[in-house]
């Protein structure tokens, strides 16, 4: 038996001796930017990675990372400005090209973008960016590809002369197809993807083919090229040594106008006329020696990496656990970040059905639900309440006059509002609700609600997320069902799995109430597909089966719409329909919440919409201290 | 024994069919499939759904589709990975088998050495101090809620003390530009591992059993394993592997040290119950009465026999090791097959969830087969027909 301890004792002090020796090893970062991420990248392949295996992962380490392309939008105001392309493209002018008429635009481009092997990024590499996804079929290439390189709208695209390109369009685009789709989409390098695009198409199975290619020297043209990928555990980039943007000055001014100016190669645009104070002035990098993400595959871990020192950034789409902000606020040389998302979370009916096609009904819901009770008392602030489908974070394309129902009212407010709600729609009852408006008191709860078709409503499933994989629609959902009930309203909150819910609503529309949640775009064009009825079959976005003919038609008009302010005017509009038929109940959303080492990053900014995450940490902008 | 040897392989290969049968028809089970992750973007059309459908193979009937699936499976190919296309679902389980299989193999040997030692050790002084410290510390670690525990000793030894690393499987810095992959070095401490573990048996039962155990064989003994463990450290080092073995170790040290404390308290107490029972039989007492040492009967005499269930067990969870485990993966990240089992089942890749369940299936079903024919080999008592042979 001593032999035995003295054998385990023995092993124990070799390994941490020797482990104590060996892990000082590392203990300098120098101007190396480490993040911690929490799942493996899935791919080195932008076609791959923008397709079925699009992660948001890839984006980060990846995607954002390595490509240009014509026009971005530069953050924190999210303008719309030109990235390799020179000026704003051509207004769109129809042309007869052949038999067909077509909509085409010019867009000249900067000669000073450099690939990482040296050679100048060319028309050639734009043309082909574009023909060679549409050759392949956006459909077939899958993801995000269909969305990105739309083969409704774009027909092909053409060189005009070694830094002109011009686009030929089957249709007229709207601002969310042209400024914030086709325009946007990343540009490779020809002379490298020429030959794979050539021998898949040889392939039995081109896309197949594609995906697999694994394309670790690929020239970039963004601020890093790839340096090292060792599945689970790290992945490294290194700087591209003739990145163009090095040094390049972003300047937001006061009036809205941004201006960008490369004292190096002499480039310089600006959107209009500079007026005001200068509010923001980003000049880009990088700074860092390089970026390396930590995989993680658990927050704890990342967390403890973070106040060690040992990353500099955590990065996550969803930011941290709620739960890891005291312990941070704790922690020396630790700074956290609270950003609004641009996302909801709601519940909504299946409109097919009575009596959830009657809209009094809806807004009776929508005004028993008491968001900021949940929001302030229940979930303690980590949650803020929503009314409106475009989050107020969304500020250009937030309408804030929306009608909110039930906000500021109290509890016995908010049922003597609904009671009326549902008599105007001819609802009655067995036993009718009674309050106490002075004391906000309820006398009598609602028992046996009579639908104005004169039967009794039957007790319907409203199908919540599990506690385990949303804790906060969870405890939102219980407490709506209970609302409900007291003015008789037969609900039953049935908790369910994600998967579940999903195929229930969107593959059978086989449901009577579910609750969701939705991460948007920028462009508020998700109005069109979550409520538009083109979008209402089975498989649509349009599950709860919302049809309201004025509805489409502003819809169809606000997505053609190629002017900013007109395409701002028709989506308040849209937000007020949505807002009074509520086709969805919008309940609440969480803020996002990050943390970095304030020692070692400085950021130009840390207040933007849904975090430095969206931004993919600012890889190229952040100052390494060292 | 031959007769006995087919008939139990036929069962094996019966109950795989059955166990992949089952495996695959559970995952169809699950409601949506790998399209659903395109209702995330309104943006992407219906058509390119049908398109993704229609790669996958999932257009076809699910009868048709596990018809293929059984071809393939038994033609060793295990398809394409859905979350992973294109990626082949061998691919993925190659790249995650050899750390899985170090960090747990290396888990259960020590937990099953832990428990056999000190499962020898209390059932020698049961009702003494010793048997009720190590019960109570074995049985605490054995409940104990293993997230915890394990947090718990990362946020001492790791970020506390900074002794050992803090999580991860290798430290990024030292791989950056390494000349050999993680999974090379996985690969050569596995068969570079298991030659040294056979060369140092061989070395260690040619000198203390086949020989006469005298003080100078045991030296030579010693000597001899030292110079070949000396020699295949030397051999790594000269071929740079060295460096990156250890960071390796070094990373593995709190999860095996994690599992074993959680799980050794398994194996000494089945070996403390087979222990009680084998020393009360006669030849033990005849042992006593010989007037040998304690530690000779102790070792010699009862542990032996009373290893055989403790075996079963260790070679049960010697083809558990394939399988991994969620929590430690997740806890120590350190990706291995359960991880990819867990996360391919909730993405609804049923390729890949099929192809990990099978794999570890196929593994656990050759462990019992072994442990049958062991059991049969080592103890007489159980007979090749399948009949009970008559005690006597």
């Amino acid at each position: 038996m001593r032999r035995f301890w003295k054998g385990i004792l023995a092993g124990l002090l070799f390994v941490f001796l020797v482990a104590g020796v060996a892990s000082t090893g590392f203990a300098g970062q120098g101007k190396l930017y480490e993040m911690a991420i929490f799942a493996d990248p899935t791919t080195i392949n932008l076609y791959s990675s923008l397709g079925p295996s699009s992660t948001v992962w890839n984006t980060f380490v990846s995607n954002s990372q390595y490509y240009t392309s014509l026009y971005g939008n530069a953050a924190p105001t999210w303008a719309f400005v030109p990235s390799a392309a020179a000026d704003m493209p051509s207004p769109l002018k129809e042309e007869k090209i052949g038999d067909k008429t077509y909509y085409t635009s010019i867009v000249k481009m900067r000669k000073d973008i450099k690939w990482s092997d040296n050679t100048p990024l060319t028309a050639d590499d734009v043309v082909f960016s574009y023909n060679a996804v549409l050759e392949m079929d956006p459909n077939k290439l899958g993801g995000n590809w269909p969305s990105i390189v739309d083969p409704t709208v774009l027909e092909r695209v053409e060189k005009v002369d070694d830094y002109t390109v011009k686009f030929i369009l089957k249709d007229k685009p709207g601002l969310s197809q042209w400024q914030y789709g086709v325009l946007q989409n990343y540009i490779v390098n020809k002379k490298y993807w020429e030959p794979i695009f050539e021998k898949a198409k040889k392939a039995a199975d081109p896309v197949k083919e594609l995906f697999a290619h694994e394309p670790e020297k690929q020239p970039t043209a963004g601020p890093w090229k790839f340096g090292h990928w060792e599945k689970g555990a790290f992945w490294q980039n290194v700087p591209n040594p003739v990145y163009s943007g090095k040094g390049e000055v972003t300047t937001f001014y006061e009036n809205g106008v941004v201006t960008v100016e490369n004292p190096k190669t002499g480039f310089k645009w600006q959107s209009g006329k500079p007026e005001g104070k200068v509010q923001l002035k980003i000049t880009d990098g990088p700074d860092a020696t390089g970026t390396l993400y930590r995989i993680f595959q658990n927050q704890s871990a990342a967390v403890l990496s973070l106040t060690g020192g040992q990353v500099d950034f955590v990065l996550n789409s969803l930011g941290l656990q709620r739960g890891f902000q005291e312990q941070l606020k704790k922690a020396p040389n630790v700074a956290l970040i609270e950003n609004n998302v641009n996302g909801f979370r709601f519940m909504a009916f299946n409109l097919r059905k009575y009596p959830f096609n009657i809209k009094e009904f809806r807004q009776a819901v929508a005004t028993l639900i008491d968001r900021e009770y949940i929001c302030e008392k229940v979930l303690q602030g980590i949650a803020f309440p929503q009314y409106s489908v475009v989050p107020p974070g969304n500020a250009y394309w937030y309408n804030k006059d929306v009608p909110q129902w039930g906000k500021g009212l109290t509890r016995s407010q908010k049922i003597a509002e609904a009671v009326k709600l549902l008599k105007k729609a001819g609802f009655k009852w067995e036993v009718e609700p009674q309050v106490d408006l002075e004391k906000d008191k309820v006398l009598k709860r609602g028992k046996g609600l009579i639908m104005p078709d004169g039967k009794k409503m039957p007790e319907f499933e409203f199908m919540i997320m599990t506690a385990g994989y949303d804790p906060l629609r969870y405890t939102f959902g219980l407490n709506i069902a209970s609302w409900l009930k007291e003015v008789g309203i037969p609900i039953e909150a049935v908790p369910t799995e994600f998967n579940v819910v999903s195929s229930k609503v969107f593959d059978e529309q086989d449901f009577d109430a579910f609750m969701m949640g939705w991460s948007l775009s920028l462009y508020p064009d998700h109005m069109k597909f979550f409520f538009h009825s083109e979008q209402a079959e089975p498989g649509g976005f349009n599950a709860v089966g919302y049809s309201n003919p004025d509805f489409d038609k502003l819809a169809d008009d606000f997505v053609k719409e190629a002017d900013m302010e007109k395409a701002r005017q028709k989506a308040f509009k849209l937000q007020e329909i949505l807002a009074d038929e509520l086709p969805y109940v919008v309940l609440f959303d969480t803020p996002i919440i990050e943390a970095y080492r304030s020692d070692r990053a400085q950021y130009p900014y840390t207040k933007v919409l849904s975090g430095l995450q969206y931004v993919g940490a600012l890889t190229s902008t952040v100052k390494m201290l060292d | 024994m031959r007769r006995y040897v087919l008939s139990r392989l036929g069962q094996v290969i019966l109950t795989l069919l059955i166990y992949i049968t089952l495996v695959y028809f559970l995952l169809q089970a699950m409601p949506g499939d790998i399209t659903q992750m395109y209702l995330a973007n309104p943006k992407v059309p219906q058509a390119a759904r049908e398109e993704l459908r229609k790669q996958l193979g999932l257009d076809q009937g699910v009868v048709m589709q596990y018809l293929t699936y059984v071809k393939n499976f038994f033609r060793g190919e295990l398809g394409v990975s859905f979350s992973h296309y294109p990626r082949p679902v061998w691919d993925i389980l190659m790249e995650r088998l050899p750390r899985t299989f170090v960090l747990f193999l290396t888990a259960h040997v020590l937990s099953f050495y832990v428990g056999y030692v000190m499962g020898r050790v209390i059932a020698w002084r049961r009702g003494r101090v010793v048997d009720y410290a190590a019960t109570v510390v074995g049985i605490t670690f054995w409940t104990a809620f293993y997230p915890l525990l394990a947090l718990v000793l990362i946020w001492i030894f790791a970020y506390t003390l900074r002794l050992l690393p803090l999580n991860q499987f290798i430290e990024p810095k030292l791989w950056q530009g390494a000349p050999f992959s993680a999974n090379t070095v996985f690969g050569y401490m596995v068969y570079g591992g298991g030659a040294v573990a056979i060369g140092l048996f061989l070395i260690f039962y040619a000198f203390l059993r086949g020989l006469k155990r005298t003080r100078r064989n045991v030296a030579l003994a010693w000597l001899s394993g030292s110079v070949l463990v000396a020699v295949a450290l030397l051999a790594a080092s000269r071929a740079g592997l060295l460096v990156y073995i250890w960071d390796i170790v070094n990373h593995m040290v709190l999860p095996v040290c994690t599992l074993t404390l959680i799980s050794f308290a398994g194996t000494m107490l089945l070996m403390r119950d087979s222990m009680l029972e084998t020393v009360q039989e006669d030849y033990v007492m005849a042992a006593h009465a010989k007037g040998l040492p304690d530690t000779i009967v102790r070792d010699r005499y009862a542990a032996r026999t009373a290893i055989l269930p403790t075996v079963t067990s260790l070679v049960l969870s010697l083809a558990s090791s394939m399988s991994g485990g969620l929590v430690t993966e997740t806890m120590f990240s350190w990706p291995g097959l359960g991880q990819v089992l867990f996360h391919s089942a909730l993405a609804n890749d049923y390729p890949l969830a099929t192809g990990a369940l099978a794999f570890t299936g196929v593994f656990l079903l050759i462990a019992h087969f072994v442990a049958d024919i062991l059991y049969a080999v080592l103890d007489p008592r159980i007979a090749y027909t399948g009949q009970p042979a008559a005690e006597g």
